[in-house]
């Protein structure tokens, strides 16, 4: 309770008790004195009575007379306070009554033994009335203490009615007092209360004082300061990306919240600006040749932007600029200049010389057009659309748009393939389509895993719809690794198979092959499972093996120690030449379907896949026909002597399972 | 109109006040019980009948020295006669004489001296009483002794003292009750001749009615009259030669409302002291 009172009405409590305590002391201290005092007053009296009369009340003993009498009464009256008097001769007889005498009567045996008593009106003594030691008589006299006890009674109620003075004159002093003592204490909170050091707002308290108050204040402001100090480092830090040294995800992703509730109206354009290629870079020329790009680019590009500009790394190799209130058309102006910056920025590392692009997305919006989900989803769809277009290409997202609302669906797509990877719902689901010799029979059997995908709903999603976005999202080594995992956990329970399986063509993706996880899967995998693997064939298409097998040597050298072949696929399409025939390790060609699919009406296909096959043949490397669709393309392929046909016409994709 | 108002209402009060100081036989008579009543008259006039439940208190026991001077009896005397008859200082008493009123004036004075509040004089002789028929009797009542202790009121007793007080003080009057002649300094019962200085001359005999089959005191309409001249907020002191008629006129101004005191030594001892005295004779 007590501590639960402000300090200020703790001192004005303290203080009336201490006001009441000492008037209450004072009032009875002087009534004990004034009731002594009075006493002493009384029986002072009566001696000075019995004193002055003594004479006179002996002659009235010795002989009365009227004249002696009225004498003695003219006398008596002059003490004032005598209420009464009866007196006595020496045979104990009252010869003599003055005044009231009522009460003297009344006390009289108590008087007689006592010599005196107080009663609380009255003092009662008996006074003898001697004379060379013999007594001749005696008085019993009554003093009035009447008047004694009004001027106590004056003084307790003048000691009384200072007493609501007095607690005025505490309560004002405790009032001052708790004011000047708990100003302090107050300024201190209202400062407190007022200060938020995180965000900079300091209220400074001053102070005359030269005491503890001075430390307190003083021990308060550094604290504050101190705070405050740290809060800006910390805020800085935490909005700041430390590499490159501006805004960093965190801030912007805030920004970005505030600008989707902004009741201004206003206009904003998000582009999302990502390096391309910069894994190759950092792959060849080391972390921190990428870190330097990083900070280059991040230093050089800033510069181009407007001051409105908020320029933020979103992530590894990803920026983002919001503009601030701007139109669509100060948007697209902003984004073709950058494009243009960032077309070839020059970097050399270790004497190496890159020539860096970037590619770059852009989202109009407005508060409320998108929640923050959405936003993010948009302009990571306007940036994947721009990389899907090529190097240095810029896209801007437009929600009506097809290609958007494709890369939505990519988005959903992705989300599919990674439950798939794991537990659900989505599944894949191994396929095999037959590959079948041409110019022999045989009963063993060679097929190409493919691979299929359900999602949640158990909706079939074509492999050319999930493969893309599974690489646009640097799954495809993680699909790669699954499908000959699967594969080979599959098939190794079945010796038979595997005694009557002549080749099984498992297709990886380029970046599989580089992928450092991937070859230790592989490697893993060879430990794990008995399977002859002379019998497998990895396929890479032609794209993606060019630049890829550069940096994969090693591991290609180690696959064909162990005895894994290699297959290129969709030979024909890309831009390699026959050169890399004759200079990669492949053991098969596979001849791209569209050649097959027109060697009957277009002479020239028909001799592309005839050339493709005599040089394989020069190389000892079988080959593969794709989209053998009839009897037709297989008589003719034969005629031509490709070593395997596969399609429709031959076999079409079946379950694994039914491949057992 | 205002100052006949004021006289008006001061008269009333005269007479209410005499009417308090004197009780008619018929309202005594009627309230017997209430009062205990006391005859001056001698013993043996007492016993041979008196009014019924009287006592007894013969005037000659009110004089310390009846032959010589008009002196009160000493306080043990009186103490131990008051307490004979059984008398207490708040006892409501009714004195009565021979119908002169001298001897029940002189014992209403004395037992306002030793301190008696309500005393009164029955307006009436004891021959009148008989004559009207009311109750007498012959037997002494049955007395329980009082515890009376001595009270003087010196209010009503004046000594030598007081009354040199009052030669100086102009706010006190002496009254001096005696004969012209004594007054004028032609004769004395003392030494010297004359009066006490600042005296006014009224003597005792203007109070009494001589018109009358037998003298007696005059109704308090006519002793008004006497002492129409008398300040009433004046303290009065009043003497005679020896103090013993002055008890008449000191009843008299009792009845009238003043605050009198008697000053029963009287001439007797001013006029053989030393004390300073008027004496007209000489001039």
């Amino acid at each position: 309770m007590w501590n639960k009172l402000s300090i200020k009405w703790q001192l004005i409590l303290f203080m009336t008790l201490v006001v009441t305590l000492v008037e209450i002391s004072t009032l009875l201290i002087i009534l004990n004195f004034q009731h002594k005092d009075s006493r002493e007053n009384a029986t002072q009296e009566v001696t000075t009575i019995t004193n002055s009369l003594k004479k006179d009340f002996l002659d009235v003993i010795f002989s009365s007379s009227t004249d002696k009498l009225a004498d003695i009464q003219h006398r008596l009256r002059a003490f004032n306070k005598v209420n009464g008097v009866i007196l006595y001769d020496d045979a104990n007889k009252a010869i003599y009554q003055y005044g009231k005498i009522s009460e003297i009567e009344k006390h009289k045996t108590n008087i007689l033994n006592n010599k005196s008593i107080f009663t609380d009106i009255s003092l009662f003594v008996k006074e003898d009335l001697d004379l060379d030691s013999y007594t001749y008589g005696y008085i019993l006299i009554d003093i009035d203490l009447v008047k004694y006890k009004e001027k106590q009674a004056l003084i307790t109620w003048s000691l009384l009615s200072m007493l609501p003075l007095a607690l005025l004159l505490g309560f004002i002093i405790s009032l001052y007092l708790s004011k000047s003592y708990t100003r302090p204490f107050t300024e201190l909170l209202n400062a407190m209360k007022k200060s938020n050091p995180t965000k900079g707002n300091i209220l400074q308290v001053h102070t005359s004082s030269n005491n503890e108050i001075k430390e307190l204040f003083d021990g308060y402001n550094d604290l504050m300061q101190q705070i405050s100090d740290s809060s800006k480092e910390l805020l800085f830090q935490a909005q700041h990306d430390q590499l490159t040294g501006i805004k960093n995800r965190f801030y912007i992703e805030n920004v970005l919240q505030n600008a989707l509730k902004n009741e201004d109206g206003l206009k904003f354009s998000l582009f999302y600006i990502n390096i391309d290629q910069f894994k190759l870079i950092n792959d060849s020329a080391g972390h921190q040749a990428g870190d330097e790009l990083l900070k280059m680019i991040a230093s050089a590009y800033k510069k181009t932007l407007p001051d409105n500009a908020l320029f933020a790394r979103y992530d590894g190799d990803g920026f983002m600029v919001l503009l601030q209130n701007s139109s669509k058309d100060e948007g697209k102006k902003l984004l073709e200049e950058s494009r243009n910056t960032l077309s070839d920025f020059r970097f050399t590392s270790d004497s190496q010389s890159y020539s860096v692009s970037a590619s770059m997305g852009l989202v109009h919006f407005k508060a409320y057009e998108y929640t923050f989900k959405e936003l993010i989803k948009a302009i990571n769809s306007a940036l994947y659309t721009a990389k899907s277009l090529g190097h240095n290409k810029s896209f801007i997202f437009n929600p009506d748009d097809t290609i958007s609302q494709r890369f939505n669906k990519e988005l959903e797509t992705a989300g599919f393939i990674k439950e798939a990877l794991l537990d659900g719902p989505s599944r894949f689901e191994l396929f095999a389509q037959a590959i079948v010799p041409l110019q022999y029979e045989t009963e063993q059997v060679s097929y190409e895993i493919l691979i299929r995908m359900w999602d949640k709903d158990n909706n079939f999603i074509p492999p050319d719809s999930f493969l893309p976005t599974a690489q646009r999202y640097q799954r495809m080594h993680e699909i790669d690794m699954w499908v000959l995992w699967t594969y080979l956990d599959t098939v190794t329970k079945y010796p038979e198979h595997l005694k009557n399986l002549h080749s099984a063509h498992i297709n990886l993706a380029g970046s599989s092959l580089t992928n450092p996880d991937f070859q230790a899967k592989v490697k893993e995998a060879v430990m794990h499972f008995n399977f002859p693997w002379s019998k497998l064939e990895l396929e890479v298409t032609e794209t993606s093996a060019v630049g890829n097998f550069a940096k994969a040597n090693e591991f290609i050298v180690w696959l064909k120690n162990v005895g894994i072949g290699l297959a290129l696929d969709d030979f024909g399409t890309g831009m390699a030449s026959f050169e890399y025939l004759k200079s990669m390790p492949f053991d098969v060609v596979k001849i791209d379907g569209s050649f097959v699919k027109d060697m009957h009406t277009d002479l020239t296909d028909r001799a592309v896949i005839k050339y493709i096959h005599e040089i394989a043949e020069l190389n000892n490397q079988e080959t593969v026909a794709e989209y053998v669709e009839t009897q037709e393309d297989v008589d003719e392929l034969t005629k031509i002597g490709i070593t395997y046909g596969q399609g429709y016409f031959l076999g079409k994709p079946k379950p694994l399972s039914e491949w057992i | 109109m205002k100052r006949l108002l004021l006289l008006l209402t001061i008269l009333s009060t005269l007479i209410l006040n005499a009417e308090s100081l004197r009780i008619s036989a018929k309202i005594l008579n009627e309230n017997i019980n209430n009062y205990k009543i006391l005859d001056t008259r001698d013993n043996d006039t007492y016993k041979a009948g008196h009014i019924n439940t009287a006592l007894n208190f013969p005037i000659s026991q009110t004089y310390a020295h009846m032959q010589e001077n008009g002196k009160l009896t000493d306080p043990f005397t009186m103490q131990d006669i008051v307490q004979n008859l059984g008398l207490d200082a708040n006892d409501s008493l009714v004195i009565y004489d021979n119908g002169s009123f001298f001897d029940a004036a002189r014992l209403f004075w004395a037992l306002e001296v030793y301190g008696f509040k309500n005393v009164k004089l029955l307006n009436a002789g004891y021959k009148q009483w008989i004559n009207k028929g009311y109750k007498s009797s012959t037997q002494t009542p049955t007395i329980t002794k009082s515890n009376y202790i001595t009270i003087i009121d010196n209010n009503r007793l004046a000594t030598k003292f007081s009354t040199q007080v009052a030669t100086r003080n102009p706010n006190q009057i002496i009254i001096d009750a005696r004969p012209n002649k004594a007054y004028d300094g032609e004769v004395s019962s003392a030494k010297r001749y004359g009066h006490i200085p600042k005296a006014l001359s009224i003597p005792a005999s203007h109070n009494i009615d001589t018109s009358l089959e037998m003298t007696r005191l005059k109704d308090s309409n006519q002793l008004a009259e006497i002492y129409k001249d008398i300040d009433k907020n004046k303290k009065v002191i009043i003497y005679c030669a020896i103090g013993k008629i002055s008890a008449t006129n000191y009843f008299a101004l009792r009845e009238l409302g003043y605050n009198v005191s008697n000053y029963d030594a009287s001439w007797k001892e001013w006029g053989n002291s030393t004390l300073p005295i008027i004496q007209p004779t000489k001039h």
